[in-house]
């Protein structure tokens, strides 16, 4: 196979890769999960110096 | 034609000698990883009658070809690829205080300024990523003033060697570090511009973890940059390192003499050593170089061998002696005649065996390359997942972003494509160093399963020179005065017999007569009056036939030594025998130790000769062997060999002379003693520049050591590799550390190979 046919191939694959992962991820993780983790990190205040604070 | 074809043109013009229906070697350029050379041969080998091995390491490729084979399409097939080939020109003669250094190789010179420029801009933003104090209110952009060239400029053999790959399908660590890198800094440029992330005073704390982000808010400037210097420190120490490693070689090709004095017509001429031609007469000066290999013509002095042979008496030398290109000569003045020049000398072909085990790859690299083949694509393949399967669970793009990076970056296979040709480098030659010559990596998957050690007995376990052991005396005889008559009588003869009984008598008793009257008798010994005396030694029926007999109880004590295999040499003088001596071959000083030292590696030793079974037990039993296979025709020593690999064992044959090379080609290794033919150098796969036994169990423990380490360094990069792709993509790893933890999985390899060079050789210990 040339090497376009074979980019074309792999592209499908990752894309059908990410769509799988997309999917089942999504009906896997509960939203509470996500929730929780986004809660317990720090987030970077955007936009304060840290003398502002 | 472009200037690059022009170089491959110039170069091929300069060098067609070097096309030969053996092969053709190549010069690659531009190869960045195993992937590279794994790439560049499948393309080689696709072309009819090729058949192509490209290694990583020398950055060489071994093509054989059919007779008149036109190298100009190798090097199309090689540039199509996306890389450069030059058929390389014969290597001038370098002076060694210039050789290997670090300023002859342009690449070095160019990764070394990439690395101190990336190194001294990506400093301060890793500082200010990883120090919040340091963030002042427009530090953001400030770290992308200084990342920005590191991940374009720094990069660029990454992307370059990216942009090769993507043309051809093709995936490799470089497109993981270039789309690693690329990836971090245009999320940054988007961040800066387009998101929150370029506003006065934002601030962006350094974590090992990541947390939710807004990802428009964040850069990752830092890890771009941080990614490129740490690889670009891998790769610079691994150039280094195979720099070094491949110095063995260059020393040894350096102890050749520079120039000669030529003799032509009785005027001495001084020539480069290169215009010396076979049949030429020089002359060689105490404290000068042998320039090539000859034979004496006329002169007397001692030969130091050391470096070749590492032999630390010198040997003395007369007329009509075999000389060897590279030796010094010590003590007198000596005329040579050259027998052997350029490619031909033992310096060169000792270096060629270097070279080719150098540039040959082991079965254990063809499965690091093949895997870095696949690699690529399946990690691509995870990063891919990793971000659809965070943003499908309902993470922020940032989160996901980060993860899906940190999974390209951490999978880098740098450390799998140095695993085998480092250690293989640095292995083969270190054993050169010790006089091993190692023919070809593949010896080294041989030397795991040998588990049984044959050994030829003559000029292997024995010195193959024959000594005088020993004398019986008819009574009333004294030793001294039988050792000063027959000495000095077979001190006028050249047979080897003669010399040993002369040798032997000066070492004991010093200053030998001078004979009046000699006559050699072809075949039964010499007669001749030494000190008014007439004497004749030689064989019994030589005395007989002067009606000089032995007594029984020397008679018996002749048949005893003839029966255990020694020679034994009748003496008479004024029409009486007066004795016998004995000579007969004998053990090398270190043969018992290296047949211990076997033992305790866990093979077998077995000797093999064609003598009777009573000598070949004697000589077996002072050097510690138990198995003896006895009275084997020169002919038959393969089958022997044969028939103990059908047995199943796995077998190593030790031997030095021509009747041993078919045995040396039908073991699974053959080391050939230095000191043995050329027959049997060429049919081994080790060559043993001493003629110490011992140097068996070093080749053997090296190889071993060799192969021990490539598998280390292959465990590392795969568990490295392996372990830490999930964690990456389960957003556990900040993206920066683990292109540092990966650049260190590089180092860790190279440095692991480099400890072979510590390997002590049992004379050394």
């Amino acid at each position: 196979m040339r090497a376009g046919g074979r980019i074309a191939l792999y592209g499908a694959t990752l894309a059908a890769a990410f769509g799988v992962a997309f999917y089942a991820a999504g009906a896997f993780v509960p939203d509470g999960f996500v929730s929780r983790w986004e809660d317990s990190g720090s987030v970077p205040i955007q936009g304060e110096h840290p003398d502002q604070r | 034609m472009t200037t690059e074809q022009g170089k491959v043109r110039t170069a091929m013009n300069a060098s067609a000698q070097s096309v030969n229906d053996s092969g053709v070697e190549l010069a690659i350029s531009g190869m960045t990883c195993a992937s590279c050379a794994n790439r560049i041969e499948r393309k080689l080998n696709k072309l009819e009658g090729v058949e192509a091995t490209v290694n990583y390491a020398t950055e060489k490729a071994k093509v054989s070809v059919p007779v008149g084979y036109d190298p100009a399409l190798l090097i199309a097939e090689v540039e199509s690829a996306g890389y450069t080939a030059i058929v390389p020109a014969p290597e001038p003669r370098r002076d060694t205080s210039e050789g290997g250094h670090v300023a002859d190789d342009p690449e070095l010179v160019s990764l070394r300024g990439r690395l101190i420029g990336s190194i001294v801009l990506t400093v301060p933003v890793i500082a200010m990523a990883m120090v919040p104090v340091l963030q002042f209110t427009y530090w953001q952009w400030a770290s992308l003033a200084l990342a920005g060239p590191v991940i374009v400029w720094g990069a660029w053999p990454f992307h370059k060697a990216a942009w090769t790959n993507l043309r051809h399908g093709a995936a490799t660590m470089d497109t993981l570090i270039s789309m690693g890198t690329s990836v971090a800094l245009l999320w940054s440029l988007y961040a800066l511009f387009f998101g929150t992330a370029g506003m006065p005073g934002m601030t962006h704390p350094f974590a090992l973890t990541i947390g939710p982000s807004d990802g428009a808010g964040n850069i990752y400037l830092e890890v771009g940059a941080g990614v490129t210097t740490f690889i670009l420190a891998g790769r610079y120490f691994e150039k280094r390192a195979k720099r070094q490693a491949g110095a063995a070689l260059r020393a040894l090709l350096e102890l050749g003499a520079k120039s000669v004095s030529v003799l032509r017509d009785g005027v001495e001429i001084k020539l480069p050593t290169e215009e010396l031609q076979a049949g030429d007469e020089f002359v060689v000066r105490p404290g000068e170089k042998i320039a090539t290999d000859g034979v004496v013509v006329s002169g007397k002095s001692a030969v130091d061998s050391s470096m070749l042979t590492g032999e630390s008496v010198p040997v003395e030398v007369v007329e009509g002696d075999a000389v060897t290109g590279a030796t010094s000569n010590v003590s007198g003045r000596l005329v040579v005649r050259a027998t052997r020049v350029g490619a031909d000398t033992q310096l060169a072909q000792m270096a060629k065996l270097v070279e080719d085990a150098q540039t040959g790859k082991a079965e254990v690299q063809r499965l690091a390359d093949r895997i870095s083949g696949v690699f690529v694509p399946v990690v691509i393949g995870i990063a891919v997942a990793a971000l659809g399967a965070w943003l499908g669970a309902g993470f922020p793009v940032a989160a996901a972003f980060t993860a899906a990076v940190a999974v390209l970056v951490i999978a880098c296979p740098c450390a799998l494509g140095l695993a085998t040709p480092t250690a293989l480098l640095v292995g083969t030659g270190r054993g050169a160093q010790m006089g091993v010559l190692i023919k070809g990596p593949e010896v080294l998957e041989s030397t795991r399963r040998i588990d049984t050690v044959v050994l030829d007995k003559t000029g292997t376990v024995t010195s193959g020179r024959m000594t005088l052991v020993d004398s019986v005396l008819e009574p009333g005889v004294e030793r001294e005065q039988l050792l000063r008559l027959a000495g000095s009588l077979e001190a006028a003869s050249e047979h080897p017999i003669a010399q040993a009984i002369a040798k032997g008598a000066a070492d004991e008793i010093g200053t030998l007569l001078t004979p009046d009257e000699f006559e050699n008798v072809e075949g039964n010994g010499v007669q001749g009056t030494v000190a008014g005396m007439a004497v004749i030694v030689g064989r019994e029926s030589l005395l007989a036939s002067w009606s000089q007999q032995l007594s029984p109880e020397v008679a018996r004590a002749k048949s005893r030594a003839e029966s255990e295999g020694k020679t034994v040499v009748a003496v008479g003088w004024n029409g009486r025998a007066r004795g016998i001596l004995i000579v007969a071959d004998t053990v090398k000083p270190t043969s018992a130790e290296a047949i211990q030292l076997l033992k305790q590696s866990g093979l077998t030793p077995m000797l093999l000769t064609g003598d009777n079974e009573a000598v070949a037990r004697r000589i077996a039993r002072e050097v510690g062997i138990d198995d003896v296979i006895a009275e084997v025709l020169p002919k038959d020593k393969r089958d022997v060999v044969a028939r103990l690999q059908r047995e199943g064992r796995v077998v190593a044959m030790v031997g030095d002379g021509v009747n041993d090379a078919p045995a040396l080609a039908q073991a699974d290794l053959g080391l050939a003693m230095g000191t043995g033919t050329d027959v049997a150098i060429e049919a081994s796969d080790i060559t043993l520049v001493r003629g110490d036994l011992r140097s068996v169990a070093d080749a053997i423990r090296l190889s071993r050591r060799t192969l021990s380490t490539i598998k280390t360094n292959l465990f590392w990069a795969f568990a490295y590799n392996v372990a830490a792709i999930p964690v990456a993509a389960l957003g556990m790893l900040n993206p920066m550390l683990a292109g540092a933890a990966m650049a260190f999985s590089s180092v860790f390899v190279v440095a692991n190979s480099l400890r072979l060079r510590a390997f002590k050789s049992v004379s050394e210990r």
